[in-house]
């Protein structure tokens, strides 16, 4: 049935518009949220704990129903098509897929199996081989370890291993939630090279990101998100040079010192759960 | 020692029909989180429909089985689309009384479809027995060690071979991460509820073949001592049904021979249980189970 939904020729792009989400009957966690992701790019979306990052990335890729939230408001359209409120398998089938936050591999199968999990709504058996066979290309570690259980790869490995299962989909837009999360700095690199060759190869990148540096580095536009409102937005390359920004996100002052404390628990080091 | 081999051998067969009826439970708990009693009330139809299918569609035996299984999956598949699913995932409670409330409904229809009337299946075996390495074996068991096995190899097979089965390993490994590959919880819960209902249909039908006892109204009790079986072997280990299974039946088979009157006549009842109980006190997971079962 989504096959046809799939328009591989024209480039697709995300419109978030006025969305608002609740979970349950009082909970409110987004507040008419409005974004782009134009295709070919790498949009970011940055804010501190419990700001509504990960509710939107939910919205966008069919989760929101499974956390028991709901859009109240607004709707989100994918090529021009109204997809609000559809669930995961439909998003997949239609280009949108994701990794979600703490990588979560199924641990106890292969390597090749979590990829073939990640395939699974694919059928051309050829793209699958291809898709297969870039994916070992650009994670040489995953190609060594194809037949280990993928609990027993490092948590950078894992992360990679969250990519390439996403990435069996064949996607047109990708959501990474928190990709950099709890990873060693030099990973953290790693990712966002990963994040560039995404893009490079096509599939534009959501990315919801606690490490505002990374996520400035890598993204062609930001969203600041807090307390479920978009606060701020722009190029990443004017939002690197605001100086609220550089303080409360990057913690990085003016003058060169280090800021309020506050500051750094905000911005650059990230390692706690979004919401 | 001769006696000792056949009494196990009458064990291994009876603990061939527990680890089916075990495995289906397991399967369904482990891909959906629920647990599903109402597994005796596929154990039912399956010995009521392989009789329908003996005595009103004049199906050989085996095909009746083969058809048996086939319907009770899919009714299985319906019960979980329609009353299961909608609680599925309301925490731990809801579903088990939704499923508790099939287990009682089931055996009431059949009763009042076929009567509570004993009735044969006119299985091919009856109570014929044959000579093997200086054993007296009953053919029906040797029937249901096989039967056994080829539905083991299937299941096995089907895990390991097909996108379905390995869907069904990502969601039971993580179902959130399952559903954001684009798998379907519904397709995945009802398949798991075919499966449970086709392994208790085959396990039915070969309970009430004339060595098991006959088509009779009670069968779904036989699936509550699959109860302790999961339990003891792990409630989401398909092993720890298969081996639970063999060791409850063999155990029960000995405690009907060899334990003497002094314990009372219904001894071999009690048996699975305290077997069940001496593996919890050194091992609370199950044999098979991993520690870190859902903590209340």
């Amino acid at each position: 049935m989504a096959e046809e939904l799939r328009d591989d020729s024209a480039a697709q792009s995300l419109a978030v518009d006025g969305v608002s989400v609740r979970y349950g009957a009082t909970t409110q966690v987004l507040d008419r949220v409005s974004l782009t992701v134009p295709p070919g790019s790498v949009v970011a979306i940055m804010g501190v704990n419990g700001a509504g990052k990960t509710t939107l990335a939910r919205t966008v890729t069919g989760m929101l129903g499974y956390h028991g939230g709901r859009v109240t408001a607004g709707a989100v359209r994918w090529g021009g098509r109204n997809v609000t409120g559809r669930p995961a398998p439909y998003m997949v089938r239609a280009g949108v897929s994701q990794t979600l936050e703490g990588r979560r591999v199924f641990a106890d199968l292969t390597v090749d199996q979590n990829l073939g999990a990640g395939g699974i709504t694919r059928r051309d058996r050829r793209e699958l081989r291809t898709r297969r066979e870039w994916m070992f290309e650009l994670f040489p570690r995953l190609a060594e370890r194809a037949q280990q259980r993928a609990g027993l790869l490092s948590g950078g490995e894992q992360q990679m291993l969250a990519f390439a299962r996403a990435l069996m989909q064949s996607p047109k837009l990708i959501v990474l939630d928190e990709p950099s999360l709890g990873l060693a700095p030099k990973i953290v690199t790693q990712v966002a090279d990963t994040i560039r060759t995404i893009r490079d190869s096509g599939t534009s990148v959501l990315l919801i990101e606690q490490n505002a540096a990374m996520a400035l580095s890598v993204a062609d536009h930001a969203y600041v998100i807090s307390h479920g409102r978009v606060t701020r937005s722009g190029p990443a390359a004017e939002l690197l040079a605001d100086p609220e920004i550089r303080t409360y996100y990057l913690g990085l002052a003016d003058d060169g010192a280090r800021p309020e404390p506050a500051a750094a628990e905000l911005g650059l080091t990230g390692g706690r759960a979004g919401a | 020692m001769t006696e000792n081999l056949q009494i196990l051998v009458g064990g291994i067969a009876s603990g061939c029909l527990l680890a089916l009826i075990a495995l289906g439970f397991v399967v369904v708990t482990k891909s959906t989180g629920v647990l599903n009693l109402a597994q005796g009330g596929f154990v039912v139809l399956g010995c009521y429909l392989t009789y329908e299918g003996r005595q009103s569609w004049g199906l050989p035996f085996w095909l009746a089985v083969v058809v048996a299984a086939i319907l009770t999956a899919l009714i299985a598949a319906i019960i979980e689309a329609t009353v299961v699913h909608p609680v599925a995932l309301r925490g731990l409670y809801p579903p088990i009384l939704v499923t508790f409330g099939i287990s009682i409904v089931i055996p009431a229809v059949a009763a009042g479809i076929w009567t509570t009337y004993q009735l044969t299946l006119d299985d091919p075996w009856g109570l014929d027995k044959v000579g093997v390495a200086g054993l007296t074996i009953a053919q029906r068991d040797i029937a249901v060690i096989v039967v056994t096995l080829v539905v083991l190899a299937l299941f096995l097979a089907f895990f390991r071979f097909s996108r379905l089965g390995l869907a069904m390993q990502a969601a039971a490994s993580d179902p959130e991460a399952a559903l954001a590959q684009g798998i379907s919880d519904r397709v995945i819960h009802m398949t798991a509820w075919a499966m449970a209902g086709a392994l208790g249909a085959v396990a039915g039908a070969l309970l009430a073949t004339t060595g098991g006892g006959g088509v009779r109204p009670g069968l779904e009790t036989q699936a509550l001592i699959a109860l302790p079986v999961i339990i003891l072997g792990g409630l989401t280990s398909p092993a720890g049904a298969v081996v639970g299974g063999l060791l409850v039946g063999v155990a029960q088979q000995f405690a009907v021979v060899r334990v003497p009157d002094v314990l009372g006549s219904g001894f071999h009842e009690v048996a699975p249980y305290l077997l069940m109980l001496l593996v919890l006190l050194v091992r609370p997971q199950g044999l098979f189970g991993s520690a870190e079962v859902r903590r209340i």
